[in-house]
């Protein structure tokens, strides 16, 4: 009978041990699935701070690209001013003063008359030029006058009909001006090279804040939007640094066979 | 009252691994993707097979103590596979040595004692779970830096796997027992055992339940 007991105490203490043991062996596990779980967590977060951190230098050398390729643009278009057309400009007076002379010949006449043909196309061309490089009426007139010689320009020369409503941005620098310029110009780019465009609408509008909102409507080709997130040619690129040097968010819709849209809208700061 | 609870659990478990079965084969067309899916759908497969197995065999009052040396093997195989499928190259070496040293060991001592296939074979229990556990450890390693997969049925297999091991452990000495005593332990391993199935279901609900309301 006591011999008995003592079994049972036995069986009791080690149904004892073991439960305790399966419970320890349990919290074990689940602290090593906790431990883990908040390492990945903390890795991941480093892992994208640093991505994050590349990103933002890329994102610097982008921009710094595109400045000091407007620098560069504005200083070869000044000195194709001052050093070129200039000094044709002077040819071209000199050579008006030779044709007034009457102790040339015909041949003589001829040849100058050549010389102030080529003279005058070279100027017309290093002043388009120049033109292109920075449009003279952006820092003289401002934006919207700007853009509508832009419009004009392209509704003359191609089949495109651009509708337009363009707000007065006082508000823009100089500098930050020539993106949305460069930004509408490098859409039609697309729209008319890429897409097939024949019509466009293109609005500008001023909001609340000193912020603004650009759309860009086209009835061109269209294409797959997730196939220009995942790699975007350099005229895109250009687009989305530009935007992000005016603090905008860049938005596109678009479907193949059903145009595109671009909406580029100031980030509401507040 | 204590029995009826544990009959509960006990259908809970059999209902719950039934249901996995069904929403794992529900899935079967993705599998494609998910290979290691596919094999522990088949681990899935043979435990509820063995698990109705020993429990009509226990309403009879059989001996089923055999059939364990066939959930320990074919859990190993079946597991193996499974972390297989999931490793890099030098692992999966790894993971194969230790498959062919595994059976060798086993099949040897079967050889060199045929009784032992009557009661719980320890040292079956053990080199078949424990390198479970170490592969499950080596997944997680794996999984710290890239977004991981499989890690609700890694979780599942980490607890389940070494809490049990430790309760076969002495399953030898709890079945000399009267039920009464011994009963307390299996309680805790058939919870053990529903939380094993729950992790699995959160893996399905996971992987399959989103992107069924895609297709």
């Amino acid at each position: 009978m006591e011999e008995h007991f003592l079994e049972t105490q036995d069986q009791d203490l080690v149904i004892a041990a073991l439960a305790y043991g399966i419970i320890f062996l349990v919290l074990l596990t689940t602290g090593l699935l906790l431990f883990f779980h908040y390492s990945r967590r903390k890795i991941i977060q480093k892992e994208l701070e640093k991505a994050a951190l590349r990103l933002e230098h890329q994102k610097t050398i982008l921009q710094a690209t595109i400045s000091t390729q407007e620098e560069e643009r504005k200083r070869i278009a000044q000195d194709l001013h001052d050093a070129i057309s200039a000094r044709l400009n002077v040819v071209s007076l000199t050579a008006n003063l030779l044709l007034d002379d009457d102790d040339l010949n015909e041949a003589q006449k001829l040849s100058v008359e050549h010389i102030l043909g080529i003279t005058s196309t070279t100027l017309e061309s290093s002043r388009k030029i120049a033109h292109d490089l920075l449009p003279p009426i952006l820092d003289k007139f401002g934006l919207k006058v700007a853009l509508e010689e832009l419009f004009d320009d392209f509704t003359k020369s191609k089949q495109l009909q651009i509708k337009h409503s363009i707000d007065d941005l006082g508000f823009l620098s100089k500098t930050n001006e020539l993106h949305v310029f460069r930004i509408v110009q490098e859409l039609i780019n697309n729209a008319t090279r890429h897409g097939d465009a024949s019509r466009m609408k293109i609005k500008l509008q001023k909001e609340e804040g000193n912020r603004f909102t650009l759309t860009c409507k086209d009835n061109g080709n269209g294409f797959d939007v997730s196939k220009i997130k995942k790699k975007s040619g350099i005229g895109l690129q250009n687009i989305k640094s530009r935007t992000s040097i005016l603090e905008c968010d860049l938005h596109v819709e678009s479907e193949i066979d059903k145009g595109s849209l671009f909406t580029i809208q100031s980030k509401n700061n507040e | 009252m204590t029995e009826l609870v544990d009959d509960i659990i006990k259908y809970l478990g059999i209902l719950l691994l039934f249901i996995n079965f069904i929403l794992f084969t529900k899935s079967h067309k993705y599998f494609k993707m998910f290979m290691a899916f596919r094999i522990f759908h088949l681990y899935l497969i043979v435990s509820l097979i063995l698990l109705i197995i020993t429990n009509i065999m226990n309403e009879y009052k059989e001996n089923n103590l055999y059939l364990s040396h066939f959930y320990f093997i074919t859990q190993f195989i079946l597991i193996s596979l499974f972390y297989f499928n999931l490793f890099k190259l030098k692992q999966r070496k790894f993971i194969v040595s230790i498959f062919i040293a595994v059976l060798l060991m086993i099949g040897i001592q079967y050889i060199i004692h045929p009784k032992i296939l009557f009661e719980f074979n320890l040292l079956e229990v053990f080199i078949t779970s424990f390198p479970l556990v170490i592969y499950s450890v080596i997944h997680l390693y794996n999984s710290l830096t890239t977004k991981g997969k499989y890690l609700y049925i890694n979780a599942a297999i980490l607890t389940y796997i070494s809490a049990s091991t430790l309760i076969f452990f002495l399953g030898n000495y709890l079945a000399n027992f009267d039920n009464t005593v011994a009963v307390n332990i299996w309680f805790i391993h058939k919870i053990l055992y529903l939380v094993f199935l729950i992790l699995i279901l959160l893996e399905w609900k996971n992987t399959f339940s989103k992107r069924k309301t895609k297709t």
